[in-house]
């Protein structure tokens, strides 16, 4: 008994490898396909995330000084004057600033006090901002972005609507897009 | 069966490892987003919040009988609570708000949501009439439309208490507003009257009632650094400062002398025996070097050009008729141009061109604004081609310093008015 005993389970051992070769590669499989589509899926969110940044960064900035520019006064980096409804890809502007440092916007002359002019603009994947030569990079990974100005008639206000895209790649090639819009009341 | 045992539990642990590590860096990364956009909300609120504390102190500076004395700041209303977020909001007077016309504030608001401070702040002025480039209480002269033709442009805030009428393509290049609710056309609007309004044009925008009377100018003229004269008066404007100033009555011929010290100079009629017995009219030209409001009972006469020494500099006129503003026809020569360089304002009645369809004239180039009771003409146009037949060609340029800056005592509108909003 003991020997049939002993060889059987030599017999059992053989099949049991096998089938815990088979097991194993299908657990290893379904483990490795797992890992890829979470991977797959980590990398894609991950430039996804990227993307939703890069452009919500470069709108934050662009907002923030647009909403103090100088109404009727906007204009491609060309110095076109802004037509309403028709859309541009740069905007050059100027806004309201304490240039003599003494508190306020007036100067001692009694005029309003603007800044140099400042130009938005995609340079290939970057979109930047240039002012007395300096440029700055706003964001990263830029396609594109517009600008267009309406006119709200019963409000009396000009308004300046804003379409921000960028695209990322994923570690797998993938190619991701965000794009955010916004419209900001032109206050000056 | 024990190892046997062991060894699926191996792969299981491994499997359920990977994918809680997996859900793990999906919730850290979930909740790294939703705080960028808490963070991203609670700013917006800020703004806002803040925004209704520039509104809130807006609203009750404008609401004072008088303006605010002394240059000490105070609070308004402080952390007033709103559906999200809180505010709090100062109001600075100007340094110069003692001895100046024009009074001047800076409202600084900051706004409060959670862990979000946004600070904005908005500078406000006493608003005076002299801020428009074009003002109008109707855009009719004897009950006939006045027009807006092509060529005409007009680059300061513009306001009709009645309503534009236009013929052709003229341009606007500021605020633009109307208290009527349409454009009268001459042919019937576009594509044949294509007016161009860079900021918009608002319709049905409250009147602003004009001053018949120059009450401000008048007292500073009377007092000890005015000049207050009876009838008749010339002025000629010297480059250095000074002013010849013609005057029967308080014996001035040609008399030279210095500008008043507060820059108000006012002509009032001349009374004898409780009977007008000479109208308190102006006629002036020259060269202005300095600041000074002249202001008229009657007409104000402009005889030749009227410059600034220095349109850069500190430099400001007014003209401030409580009847009409004429130019003389023998103001230029006929094709010739005439320069004036001032607010005017006809209080009572119109800025216009003595016999303006009987001759033609160049260019009227104007630096400054126009404010009249009712609009006058300086010239004529063919309807058909909107060419001009007689007058000047309008060359309206504002004076950007007009925007926060009149000149001394010229009439306000009991408004404040915002000129610049800045987020700190």
């Amino acid at each position: 008994m003991k020997t049939s005993g002993s060889r059987n389970n030599h017999g059992s051992s053989l099949i049991e490898l096998m089938i815990s070769i088979a097991i194993l590669a299908i657990i290893g499989g379904s483990l490795s396909y797992f890992l890829l589509i979470g991977s797959a899926a980590w990398h894609t969110g991950d430039a996804e995330i990227q993307a939703n940044q890069e452009s919500r960064k470069g709108m934050m900035a662009m907002v923030k000084e647009l909403r103090q520019a100088q109404d009727g006064n906007l204009r491609t980096t060309a110095d076109v004057l802004f037509v309403d409804n028709a859309i541009y890809s740069n905007i050059k502007f100027i806004v309201i600033s304490d240039t003599d440092g003494d508190g306020d916007t007036i100067s001692a002359g009694g005029a309003l006090e603007w800044s140099a002019p400042i130009s938005y603009y995609v340079t290939g994947t970057q979109l930047v901002r240039l002012q007395n030569n300096a440029v700055t990079v706003l964001a990263n990974n830029v396609t594109g972005v517009q600008f267009t100005k309406t006119v709200d008639t019963i409000l009396g206000i000009s308004v300046l609507n804003i379409a921000l895209q960028t695209r990322k790649t994923s570690t797998e090639g993938r190619q991701i897009q965000s794009s955010q819009t916004c419209s900001v009341k032109i206050r000056n | 069966m024990k190892n046997r045992k062991g060894f699926i539990l191996i792969f299981a642990y491994a499997v359920v490892s990977v994918i809680v590590i997996l859900v793990a860096a999906y919730v850290a990364r979930s909740i790294n987003e939703m705080r960028t956009s808490v963070r991203e909300k609670d700013s917006a609120s800020a703004l806002y919040a803040a925004e209704a504390g520039i509104d809130v102190a807006f609203d009750w500076l404008k609401s004072q009988p008088t303006p605010p004395a002394g240059t000490a700041a105070f609070n308004v209303t402080g952390g007033t609570a709103l559906a999200t977020g809180t505010y709090t909001v100062i109001i600075d007077p100007d340094d110069s708000n003692p001895t100046s016309f024009t009074k001047r504030y800076k409202i600084t608001a900051t706004g409060l949501c959670n862990d979000s401070t946004r600070k904005v702040s908005l500078e406000v002025v006493q608003d005076n009439f002299s801020r428009h480039v074009w003002f109008t209480d109707s855009e009719t002269f004897n009950g006939a439309s006045v027009w807006f033709i092509t060529n005409d442009s007009l680059n300061g805030p513009v306001h009709t208490n009645g309503s534009f009428n236009i013929s052709g393509d003229p341009w606007f290049g500021d605020e633009t507003s109307e208290s009527g609710s349409t454009i009268n056309y001459m042919h019937g609007g576009p594509p044949n009257d294509n007016p161009t309004f860079v900021e918009g044009i608002s319709f049905n925008v409250e009147p602003t009632n004009m001053p018949t009377r120059a009450t401000s100018l008048r007292a500073a003229a009377a007092t000890s650094s005015g000049m207050r004269l009876y009838g008749n008066t010339s002025i000629v404007l010297n480059s250095n400062g000074t002013m010849n100033v013609t005057n029967a009555t308080a014996g001035y011929n040609n008399t030279n002398m210095a500008l008043p010290a507060n820059g108000a100079l006012f002509v009032e009629n001349k009374i004898v025996n409780r009977r007008l017995s000479e109208y308190g009219n102006v006629t002036v030209r020259g060269t202005l070097n300095g600041r000074l409001s002249i202001g008229a009972n009657n007409n104000i006469n402009i005889a030749g050009n009227v410059t600034y020494n220095n349109s850069a500099s500190t430099d400001m006129l007014g003209l401030i008729a409580e009847r009409d503003l004429i130019i003389n026809q023998g103001a230029c020569a006929n094709g010739g141009d005439l320069t004036i360089q001032a607010s005017m304002m006809a209080m009572s009645d119109s800025f216009y061109l003595e016999n303006w369809n009987t001759s033609m004239k160049g260019t009227l180039n104007v630096l400054g604004g126009i404010i009249q009771k009712e609009r006058g003409a300086v010239g004529t146009f063919n309807t058909s081609t909107n060419s001009k037949a007689s007058g000047f060609t309008k060359n309206y340029v504002y004076d950007e310093r007009l925007r926060t800056t009149p000149p001394p005592f010229f009439p306000t509108t009991e408004d404040f008015i915002p000129v610049s909003w800045r987020e700190q």
